[in-house]
């Protein structure tokens, strides 16, 4: 007979033994080595923010073409148009909207994103580029599938790359009519699908309806083969998938599912096949205004800071008729005076690197502007930075806002970092200067919290714009909603913010 | 905290936390990693681990959620194919008494080995259990009681096999 164990007594030794000084081996690193590394961690998520490196990430293209006021002092913005790409990174699926196993046992991430046709076709039996096809602009975006390692046992081997993916691809047309045509010819593709090196392709001619909000759409069951030898010695196996399309004004989407494997079966009761769950997402996302808080007309207004009328584009340069900022201009204005564990004050300098503002990948563009002036504030796990910029016009002043709000207008929700944090941003508006808002940006590992975050306060007033970026563990915002977090930069970027009129067309 | 508070800290510590790690993830080496690395994070964000009411368990959920994250997925992708055949470092052997029961645990569901792990080997009470889990005490109970029967039952089989079962010293 097996001898008893009370397994309450096992554990607790284990516990013991795991308290006393010997079992487990010695530590790896020496606690000072440990604050060290933890030095680093601290350096980099600061630079986030305030760091001045080039960042090797896509920006977005902000022309100048700014309207600006409405004889409202603090909502001029509302008015404000930014000619942006018709479909952006915003248009297409996010990590998080994708869908595989119903358990989510496996998960796509996305591996690449890119504008244009690219060097190839991307998606199968696809056989030109979109641009062919009339579009004026298009975004691809490749995600893989790989297990979920937070849904793995300890102990389980697996694969952090696969041969599964998803492909999607949006494209913008002039017309409705040119959309539609594309549709019908992807469509004609996928029916008659030919793919290089296959010795037998299936497609499930007739395609399936799916229900979306808006326009149409419609799926094609797909498999082909051979698979490569090496993923499939014996020959059992294909590649199999799915191709969804939807047309919706002029715009359409292209999303396919490819695996290699030997069946892919998904029962209704669970929601049918991955592209049934997602082609409705794809649709949503593709009915998205890329910079959803700006209108896309301009129109005649009048500027907001003094209510003095102006037309599109005038120049409204201020009393002084000059951007350039004094060197005495109070820009530490409200900090501490004492150092504490860092540099303590610093500048304010002209040769400070920029802030690098940047999500989900896309950099806000610095366009051309008359003068900055940026001024920082360190102390440990306190980074302050003030950066004042200004511009020859105050529509410049107002596309430079509207580049900052919309790139983290449109991403909410970041992919997953290195570190395994996972960046969220809220954009929410603040009661100051001319235009304002803030910027509040948090962590989250997993589903759980985190302490992490930075906080970004943008004011325009006139033509003179300020970006107060703060960081560090006692700036986080916790969570979208922390409106403390915002009040307190608010308040203590007041005196600065007022001095700023001498950038407005009345002066000070 | 100052550093000469976090040394104490991590000296005190970090054991412990390995160990716990340890019998939640069931691999030795990767808790003694993913211990390490959380006590750096918590340096680098001392200040709001000073707020915390329990810095030890910031730290051993840091740990735990490094361990099953994508950032340690890729750790491991990146680490040597002979890396095994490059000795252990000063990461020593650990105590063979545990094997056992570590194996055990390591059939159990990930909810009951936490739950277990985290009342009867880090000592919390239920309540606290549950807060660090996110989950009401009830369900913590439930857990631990399932986890007890389910645990007794595979180091009895242990023993069996075994023919006479751990020792302990």
């Amino acid at each position: 007979m097996p001898e008893q164990h009370d397994p309450i007594d096992e554990l607790a030794r284990f516990g013991a033994g795991f308290g006393s000084a010997t079992p487990g081996g010695d530590m790896p690193l020496s606690a000072a080595d440990v604050r060290r590394r933890g030095d680093q961690i601290r350096r980099r998520r600061t630079a986030l923010v305030a760091g001045g490196a080039a960042l090797a990430v896509a920006a977005v293209a902000v022309p100048v073409f700014a309207v600006i006021g409405n004889g409202d002092p603090r909502s001029d913005k509302d008015d404000a148009a930014v000619e942006v790409p018709p479909v952006t990174a915003t248009n297409l699926l996010r990590d998080a909207d994708t869908e595989y196993d119903t358990e989510g046992y496996s998960v796509f991430t996305t591996t690449d994103t890119f504008a244009g046709d690219g060097q190839a076709v991307s998606l199968p039996c696809q056989r030109a580029g979109t641009s062919s096809l009339g579009a004026t602009h298009s975004l691809t975006r490749v995600f893989n599938l790989a297990p979920d390692p937070a849904k793995m046992s300890p102990g389980d081997t697996f694969d952090d790359q696969t041969d599964d993916d998803l492909v999607e691809m949006v494209a913008q047309f002039d017309t409705p009519d040119a959309a539609r045509a594309a549709y019908d010819q992807f469509a004609e593709w996928i029916v008659d699908c030919k793919i290089p090196g296959a010795n037998t392709v299936k497609v499930g001619t007739q395609g399936r309806s799916v229900d979306v909000a808006e326009g149409d759409a419609v799926l094609y069951g797909i498999q082909w083969g051979p698979a490569p030898q090496e993923l499939d010695p014996t020959g059992d196996f294909a590649y199999i998938g799915e191709i969804g399309l939807v047309v919706q004004d002029d715009r359409i989407a292209v999303v396919s599912v490819q695996i290699v494997g030997m069946d892919y079966n998904w029962m209704p009761e669970d929601g049918g096949s991955p592209l049934e769950r997602m082609l409705p997402k794809a649709a949503a996302r593709l009915a998205l205004d890329p910079a959803p808080d700006q209108p896309t007309e301009p129109a005649e207004t009048v500027t907001a800071d003094e209510g003095q009328a102006t037309g599109s584009g005038e120049p409204d340069p201020g009393a002084s008729g000059a951007g350039a900022i004094p060197d005495t201009f109070p820009l530490l204005d409200g900090w501490p005076e004492d150092a504490g564990d860092g540099d303590g004050r610093v500048g304010p300098d002209r040769d400070i690197d920029p802030l690098a503002l940047e999500a989900c990948g896309t950099a806000v563009t610095d366009v051309d502007h008359a003068d900055r002036l940026t001024a920082r504030f360190d102390n440990a796990e306190d980074y302050r930075t003030r950066q004042l910029t200004t511009y020859a016009t105050a529509d410049e002043a107002v596309a430079a806002v509207a580049a900052i709000r919309q790139v983290y207008a449109a991403c909410p929700t970041g992919e997953v970092r290195d570190d395994g944090y996972t960046p969220h941003w809220a954009v929410v508006d603040t009661q100051i200067g001319g235009e304002s808002f803030a910027v509040l940006g948090w962590d989250t590992m997993g589903d759980q919290p985190t302490p992490y975050g930075d906080t970004l306060l943008v004011v325009r007033l006139g033509s003179a714009v300020l970006v107060v970026a703060h960081s560090g563990e006692g700036n986080a915002p916790s969570g979208g909603e922390d409106q403390q977090a915002v009040d307190r930069i608010v308040e203590e970027s007041a005196s600065v913010v007022a001095q700023m009129c001498t950038w407005t067309a009345a002066g000070c | 905290m100052e550093a000469s508070e976090f040394d104490e800290f991590y000296t005190a510590s970090f054991r412990r936390v390995t160990g716990q790690v340890y019998a939640m993830i069931g691999d030795f080496e990767e808790a003694t990693e993913c211990t390490q690395e959380a006590f750096a994070r918590a340096w680098a964000h001392r200040r709001k681990l000073d707020r915390a009411e329990y810095p030890e368990a910031w730290v051993r959920t840091t740990a735990y959620r490094l361990a099953v994250s994508r950032w340690r997925r890729r750790k491991r992708g990146e680490r040597s194919p002979d890396r095994a055949l490059q000795g252990a470092g000063s990461v020593s052997a650990v105590d063979e008494s545990h094997v056992a029961l570590v194996a055990a645990l390591k059939q159990l569901p990930e909810a009951q080995r936490q739950a277990l792990v985290l009342h009867h080997i880090a000592d919390l009470p239920v309540q606290q259990v549950a807060a660090e889990v996110g989950v009401p005490e009830g369900t913590i109970k439930a857990r631990l009681s399932r986890g007890r029967a389910a645990l007794a039952e595979l180091l009895a089989d242990e023993s069996g096999l075994a023919g006479g079962g751990v020792t302990h010293a």
